[in-house]
């Protein structure tokens, strides 16, 4: 495995991921957790992803079809990581019926359920939400609270409802600072359901149900 | 700077030169890059964002706004006045020798394609993809 360039073809991949291609952004960031000794299996899953995106190159962004408000989707995967039983968090934001912000990212600490592992996710995701609209605001295009939509009732309801519970005691003080945003009125936070979230894409391999969606 | 080689002052190699303007491969050559425009889109009353230090906006009288977008020595600039457009292309290009390549086509390896009928812009990185797979066949050949 020595001899097969396989750094070099992450970053090249990566390159497309973070430029155009948020389909591709969790088969990228898993193959990556190998990068320091890969193994045949890896090779072959990355050969895998090289040869879905040559067959889907003329794939694109598409700016330009609705609203000027942003919105952004978050999700979470449970558990992901086999070695480390680390959770996957990702999230897209839209403008204009495009997609300008996305990320897939392997949490820092272990959630103990999907409730935590999603709502750590959608702290992560409004600190990007909050950056984006007073971006936007500087660009000149005048933005409203932007939405937040996330598929997980129980995350949504712990973002609103500060209770203290016995299987939430233990979440980091960062991962609240959804709820003061929520409280301050910086975003809004609202259900989406699971099959209609965008950031599905994020946290499962590519799939043809995100056409259309992240991709056109 | 130390002495390049070739050209030390015999007897005094222990000195290094006093630079009297920026040279190309230093250190601080970006950051004073990024000074001296930073100060020229100052004179041009553009503001530079807090959110984002390579993005320019200014104001203009129609009430519609211009903004520049920068990446190292590429930029992008959008707005709907085309006097105020014009007005800081020809200050920009009278000041950095600077190439205007009309409407945005490529930037940074991404094609930029308008569909003005269905008010679009699309972002594809065809050109990208194919150009890499060919490369990598090529070097798993060689190896």
């Amino acid at each position: 495995m020595t001899k097969v360039p396989y750094q070099s073809a992450i970053g090249s991949l990566m390159y497309a991921m973070v430029a155009t291609r948020p389909d591709i952004a969790f088969a990228v960031g898993v193959v990556s957790r190998f990068m320091s000794n890969p193994g045949k299996k890896h090779w072959d899953a990355l050969k895998l992803i090289m040869r879905y995106l040559s067959g889907t190159k003329d794939k694109c962004l598409c700016l330009g079809r609705g609203d000027v408000s942003i919105i952004g989707y978050t999700d979470s995967d449970y558990g992901g990581c086999a070695d480390s039983r680390k959770s996957t968090s990702g999230y897209i934001f839209q403008i204009m019926g495009g997609v300008i912000a996305w990320r897939s990212r392997l949490q820092d600490c272990v959630a103990l359920s999907t409730t935590e592992a999603e709502y750590v996710a959608a702290s992560e995701a409004c600190k990007e939400a909050i950056w984006l609209s007073r971006l936007a605001s500087d660009m000149g295009i005048p933005q409203h609270v932007p939405k937040l939509f996330c598929d997980s009732q129980s995350a949504i309801a712990l973002a609103k409802n500060p209770v203290y519970h016995a299987k939430t005691k233990h979440i980091g003080v960062r991962y609240h600072f959804i709820r003061e945003c929520l409280a301050n009125g910086c975003i809004s936070l609202e259900k989406v359901v699971s099959r209609e979230n965008a950031a599905n894409a994020l946290t499962l391999p590519y799939h043809k149900m995100h056409w259309g969606v992240v991709i056109t | 700077m130390e002495q390049p080689k070739g050209y030390e002052v015999s007897g005094k190699e222990h000195l290094v030169c006093k630079l009297k303007k920026s040279l190309y491969g230093l250190k601080q050559s970006p950051r004073l890059w990024y000074q001296k425009f930073d100060a020229f889109m100052k004179t041009q009353g553009c503001t530079r964002s807090n959110e984002d230090p390579c993005l320019y906006t200014k104001k203009c009288s129609d009430e519609s706004s211009i903004a520049l977008i920068l990446y190292v020595d590429d930029m992008l600039i959008v707005g709907k006045n085309k006097d105020e457009l014009s007005l800081l292309k020809k200050n920009l290009s009278q000041t950095f020798d600077m190439k205007d390549l009309g409407d945005a086509k490529h930037i940074l390896g991404m094609r930029i394609t308008r569909d003005r009928s269905k008010r679009c812009i699309y972002l594809s990185q065809a050109e990208y993809i194919s150009k890499y797979s060919r490369d990598l066949i090529w070097r798993m050949q060689s190896r």
